[in-house]
């Protein structure tokens, strides 16, 4: 009795391993090779973009330090549609001289295009203050960098969560 | 192509020195390429507003780079300092190369 039961187990067990094994030679032999972003999950893609994301800060910032007040921002703490998100920032500077903006970046940590825009000012501006609305994938962080015409860089991070993403 | 809809606010008069406020929007659905069709399943292709410019009295005073982050119909307000009289110039660039202007004229007072 053992010895068929056991003789029964291991020949199922080979000709189960046999077909998985035939199974995978035909995939292999007819060419169809998933495409890497159908197997790729919705975290992996989110770390994907905020690599980017961190790779486009690093090359702004470099290696100066960042001046934590000089940007005011405002962002909802929740955006039910990721699409249009209100969105404002001033910087506090005197638009004298050098001391004004030359660039201000914003960057969506997750979006599949991180940068979201870039405004470029004067002196003639009298003040660095905008309000626009952007489109954001994820609840992340919608980062504000900016480029001071005398060589420093500010940043300033808000978190917004948000309910249906817009990215699309 | 129907012409879109560009829509400027410029206040009719300011006091020299000051800033006065830019409202400007866009009625342009900013795709992204990455959308599909709800029909046919295809993409659609990208089509985005690229840059604006701002002209005060025909100096560029403020510019602005978008990407496909911006949402759809953006709207941007910005501020520019009361210089003289003259006109505030809005250009609108999209990636097929089109450009749409809207112009405002603005009285400066010095009282």
């Amino acid at each position: 009795m053992k010895l068929h039961r056991r003789n029964f187990i291991i020949s199922s067990g080979a000709s189960g391993l046999l077909l998985t094994g035939t199974n995978a030679l035909a995939a292999e032999n007819s060419g169809e090779k998933p495409a890497p972003q159908e197997l790729e999950s919705e975290s992996e893609r989110l770390a994907r973009h905020r690599k980017i994301a961190d790779g486009i800060l690093a090359n702004i910032i470099g290696e100066r330090p960042i001046r934590k007040d000089l940007i005011e921002a405002t962002a909802p703490d929740i955006a039910e549609d990721g699409s249009s998100v209100p969105v404002s920032f001033h910087i506090n500077c005197s638009m004298v001289g050098k001391d004004y903006p030359s660039t201000v970046y914003i960057i969506g940590m997750v979006n599949p295009t991180p940068e979201i825009a870039r405004y470029h000012f004067t002196k003639e501006c009298g003040e660095a203050s905008v309000v626009l609305r952007c489109r954001m994938h994820a609840s992340s962080d919608l980062v504000f960098v900016a480029q001071m015409a005398d060589g420093t860089v500010g940043a300033v991070g808000r978190y917004v969560s948000v309910t249906a993403g817009g990215c699309t | 192509m129907a012409r879109s809809k560009r829509r400027l606010k410029v206040p009719t008069s300011a006091r020299r020195g000051e800033s006065f406020v830019v409202k400007t929007l866009a009625e342009h659905p900013m795709e992204t390429g990455r959308r599909r069709h709800s029909e046919t399943g295809e993409l659609v292709p990208l089509s985005l507003i690229e840059r604006l410019e701002c002209r005060y009295n025909g100096d560029l005073v403020f510019y602005s780079d978008w990407f496909t982050g911006v949402s759809p119909n953006p709207y941007l307000t910005f501020k520019v300092k009361a210089k003289e009289s003259g006109p505030v110039e809005i250009t609108w660039i999209e990636n097929s190369g089109l450009r749409t202007t809207e112009t405002r004229d603005i009285v400066i007072t010095d009282s």
